[in-house]
């Protein structure tokens, strides 16, 4: 369960490796289980929990702005089965723009889940985001409405659809990991 | 056309409108429709229970909050509804409201809220979490009077 940082961007792997080191002299371990995530892993995640009405209407949906790429990872990837994971679909999640990283805090080699327990003092994820905006990333901890714990991102807007449309992150998306 | 019969002609003309902006204003002045404003993360409203502390007096309300930019979050907030002392026009006050902070407390999760109320003063709250390692957690708490929350388990 540990994330390959080597796909990140350049402009975010430094930051995230600092993040982590400057965690670990605090004396909080901090791991990486998710870094880059394809639009293909995306979708199955997506996917996931979701019915075949909700699915056909966000490909149709997709098609229709011309993020074409998009709707088709979500069709190829086929059924799959799990609990709700994102609110993502493929190529809106800072995940497959090498731009995000999730972690868990490890408390005696175990992964520890808990935003509020401390060990001597400290909560693992709150010094990760307090370090986190030290570094001018954007800790998803700090999130006011909904706070992702885990969540690290090198841009402050929520997801790409901030800056582009839903059509060129498709081109983007098919420009960066199609085969 | 006289002048008299054209300034009769502008003051009909500035009287409807008068009253035209006033129909208006007194349709603007209405407090607006709540479900207007209500956010889409809005999951689940349930109002139970019974809470009373001194004079004050009311119900609990339960909300559930999803929402979350990639990975879904979900939160949970006791509301106490006040029925003593509220508006004018009889609609309860929320006098407290809190997160129900042990859901929150757990990083990435999947959360399965329930809630039961369990006599005067008394509503208990629990949630299943289920964390991305796959493990599941339960938290119950309890809320009493108002804006007080006990963390059972």
């Amino acid at each position: 369960m540990a994330a390959d940082l080597t796909l990140l961007v350049p402009a975010f792997r430094p930051r995230l490796e600092t993040l982590i080191a400057n965690c670990r002299a605090r004396g909080v371990e901090m791991r990486p289980y998710m870094g880059l995530r394809t639009p293909l892993e995306q979708a199955r995640l997506w996917r996931q929990s979701r019915s075949r009405e909700q699915i056909d209407a966000k490909v149709a949906q997709l098609r229709a702005a011309g993020a074409a790429y998009l709707a088709d990872c979500i069709v190829q990837v086929g059924p799959q089965n799990g609990d709700p994971v994102t609110n993502a679909v493929p190529g809106l999640s800072w995940h497959q723009w090498g731009e995000a990283a999730d972690c868990f805090w490890v408390v005696k080699g175990d992964a520890e889940w808990s935003t509020k327990r401390l060990v001597n003092g400290l909560n693992g994820y709150r010094v990760m985001a307090e370090e986190a905006k030290k570094l001018g990333l954007d800790p998803g901890g700090l999130w006011r409405k909904f706070p992702d714990w885990p969540h690290v991102q090198l841009r402050p807007e929520p997801s790409p659809l901030g800056r582009m449309t839903l059509k060129e992150v498709s081109d983007e998306m098919q420009r960066r990991f199609k085969k | 056309m006289s002048l008299a019969r054209r300034t009769g002609r502008v003051r009909a003309l500035a009287l409807a409108l008068g009253l035209a902006a006033a129909a208006a204003g007194s349709r603007a002045g209405e407090a607006p429709d709540p479900l207007a404003s209500l956010p889409g993360e809005l999951h689940t409203v349930a109002s139970l229970g019974h809470w009373a502390a001194g004079a004050r007096f009311g119900a609990y309300r339960v909300v559930v909050l999803k929402g979350g930019v990639d990975r879904p979050v979900t939160r949970l907030v006791v509301q106490w509804l006040s029925d003593a002392g509220g508006s004018e026009a009889g609609v309860p006050v929320v006098e407290a409201s809190r997160d129900v902070a042990a859901v929150a407390a757990y990083a990435g999760a999947r959360v399965l809220p329930a809630w039961r109320a369990r006599g005067n003063n008394r509503l208990e709250v629990s949630a299943r979490i289920r964390t991305p390692d796959g493990r599941w957690r339960r938290v119950v708490v309890l809320a009493t009077t108002p804006g007080s929350l006990i963390e059972v388990r």
